[in-house]
């Protein structure tokens, strides 16, 4: 038969207004490295609204998600303090107005949401000290359902649980995937595998869309099958200003930019004028950053390479056939088996 | 480059203290800030078998630059094993992690921790600070926990304005009577001292104090009421020369974690 699963490739701006609705829920697949800003700098640009959005280890992603008006809802376990001690983060300034809930997990428990989410169980017990934090009493948007409490049916023992998450859409930035939507991701992970597979819809972009032979031959890298991705879009530098192995460092340059922007609700305005509102797309963005910071900037984050060494999948193919020459599943040697097509003839098929 | 001449500052000398928590040979939970600069200093100097964990997967990364978090690549580079984080906590939760560092905004007089927001109501935060990260789950899950942070009477309130991580709860017995498994916090350290918990009451008390730091001006940059050990207080043992230089010339070069704030 002949091989016809379609190509997934398309623009970020092509992907976001096909599976990013308003209300959706959306995480960011990326644990800390790698964080999908050419995807989330979209969203903003179409400005989806009514967001509910989940960042386990939330950093810049989260700050301009909320400063885009895209976001409602926020379920986080940890946010980068940014805007330095005066002026505060986005966050915090859209909280205090009212305008945006937070629901507080810790690491564990936000992972065991999407733990739970990717096995496809409806709940996941959690480690009982939560139970007497003010993590598990303090409620926001998720009210009765952010915990709840089963006892062990094997200790008898009183355990939280937490429910499962399976948010609309993971947006996912990649070293390298084929058009197919196999994906492939190294370094530190976090909760990245458990995000992508709970999620419903997973939109991947790569810095190198390579053929099917490359993800074949390195099948350990692939973290999530080609089937369960809606959408494959290849975008160098579509991670940019956050770091990704292989590639580049965070880049301090545009990172310290951002955190002076902090200092005004307008810096943040004009800043997304600039660098979002602005511009297309990630090409664009990446001229922008040379035009203003230079070339040289940009390649002073570049890594330098130390490669894996390549994994032997070999195998031997199996004979029927063992050392002493019998034929492993019938029990009887050559003239055997010759035997047995000459008495049974007709039965044994050796076509 | 740094200068080597200057006097040890205050996270210089936590970084120093914290590393002398370490045993050799033992598994270390590693936290973003401080604990990472102790970890690094514990492993280059009295322990050079030990196993770093942090939360993003790395395990025992080689020696290299300074993480500025813990989920930077520096803490996996060239590390024999990258995990993905539901097993490092695992990991913990099985038992095998020996000792863990978590930080602090505020702890109260039982060493319960506050890193979620200042305040009286948490819908209208004062100030929103980073939230849980590995906080919670680590007080439940090493087998020892440190507290670390800096110390002034705001940082050391009777009551924290949201308990993060639980510590030893209301003191005495709450904390076995809520429930919780791991063995509660050992020890709470900042610049100026290193206290553990009354073994009965649980109440923070001083252990030691470093050199100049008397009792009582411990008690003034704490909020509540603390308990005094008896007999003479012993000295915090300070930084030594080698080890401070280690700091400034292997550890954190670059001052990423060990230069003070401009104030």
């Amino acid at each position: 038969m002949k091989n016809c699963r379609p190509s997934k490739v398309m623009t970020a701006h092509e992907a976001v207004s096909r599976y990013v609705h308003d209300g959706d829920s959306v995480i960011t697949g990326n644990y800390t490295e790698g964080l999908p800003f050419s995807l989330l700098f979209e969203i903003i640009r179409q400005r989806k609204k009514g967001l509910t959005y989940y960042s386990q280890s939330g950093s810049a992603d989260v700050e301009f998600m909320v400063a885009g008006d895209c976001v409602d809802k926020l379920c986080t376990a940890f946010l980068h303090k940014w805007g330095g001690r005066t002026a505060g983060g986005m966050v915090e300034r859209y909280q205090r107005a009212g305008k945006l809930q937070v629901e507080d997990y810790s690491n564990f428990t936000y992972n065991a949401r999407l733990a739970a989410g990717a096995n496809g169980y409806s709940f996941m017990p959690v480690l009982p000290s939560i139970m007497d934090s003010d993590v598990f009493k303090i409620r926001d948007y998720m009210g009765e359902n952010k915990f709840g409490v089963v006892r062990c049916p094997f200790t008898g023992r009183e355990i939280p649980v937490v429910p499962a998450a399976n948010p609309d859409v993971c947006l996912l930035h990649v070293q390298r995937a084929d058009k197919h939507g196999n994906a492939q991701h190294w370094g530190g992970l976090g909760s990245t595998v458990h995000a992508c597979l709970a999620s419903k819809t997973i939109i991947v972009s790569c810095e190198e869309l390579v053929d099917f032979d490359v993800i074949k031959s390195s099948p350990h890298h692939t973290i999530v099958p080609g089937f369960r991705v809606s959408a494959v879009i290849e975008e160098p530098y579509g991670c940019h200003p956050s770091e990704l192995p292989g590639y580049r460092n965070p880049d301090m340059t545009m990172l310290r930019f951002i955190d002076n922007s902090f200092s005004s609700d307008e810096g943040l305005r004009s800043m997304f004028d600039e660098w979002v509102y602005g511009l297309p797309d990630r090409a664009s963005y990446i001229k922008h950053y040379i035009d203003v910071f230079g070339v040289e900037s940009l390649n002073r984050y570049r890594a330098r390479s130390y490669y894996s060494a390549p994994a032997d999948y070999g195998v031997a193919f199996e004979s029927g056939w063992d050392t002493y020459g019998q034929a492993l599943l019938l029990g009887v040697d050559m003239a055997g088996l010759e035997q047995l097509i000459a008495e049974k003839g007709d039965l044994v098929d050796v076509n | 480059m740094r200068d080597l001449n200057a006097p040890a500052n205050p996270l210089e000398t936590l970084a120093y203290i914290i590393a002398q928590q370490i045993e050799d040979h033992s598994v270390v939970y590693i936290g973003t800030g401080i604990p990472m600069v102790a970890g690094i200093l514990a492993k280059k100097t009295h322990a050079p078998n030990i196993t770093l964990v942090y939360e993003s997967g790395g395990q025992d990364p080689i020696e290299g630059d300074m993480p500025w978090s813990v989920g930077c690549p520096m803490t996996w580079r060239k590390s024999p094993t990258i995990m993905e984080m539901s097993y490092s906590f695992a990991q913990c939760y099985n038992g095998y992690v020996d000792i863990g560092f978590l930080g602090f905004a505020q702890v109260d007089m039982y060493g319960n921790v506050n890193t979620h927001m200042i305040g009286k109501d948490y819908h209208q935060p004062k100030v929103r600070l980073t939230g849980s990260g590995g906080n919670n789950d680590l007080s439940s899950l090493t087998e020892k926990m440190v507290l670390v942070g800096l110390q002034t009477p705001d940082k050391f309130p009777e009551k924290v304005d949201f308990v993060t991580s639980v510590g030893w709860l209301a003191g005495d017995d709450s904390r076995r009577e809520a429930g919780l498994i791991g063995n509660g916090p050992a020890a709470v350290i900042s610049p100026w001292g290193v206290y553990d918990f009354h073994p009965v009451s649980k109440r923070m008390r001083v252990k030691s104090l470093t050199p100049g730091v008397t009792f009582e001006i411990a008690q003034q940059l704490t909020g509540f009421e603390l308990l005094r050990p008896e007999g003479d207080i012993p000295d915090t043992k300070l930084i030594t020369p080698e080890c401070l230089k280690i700091i400034r010339t292997q550890v954190d070069p670059r001052g990423v974690f060990t230069i003070m704030p401009a104030a």
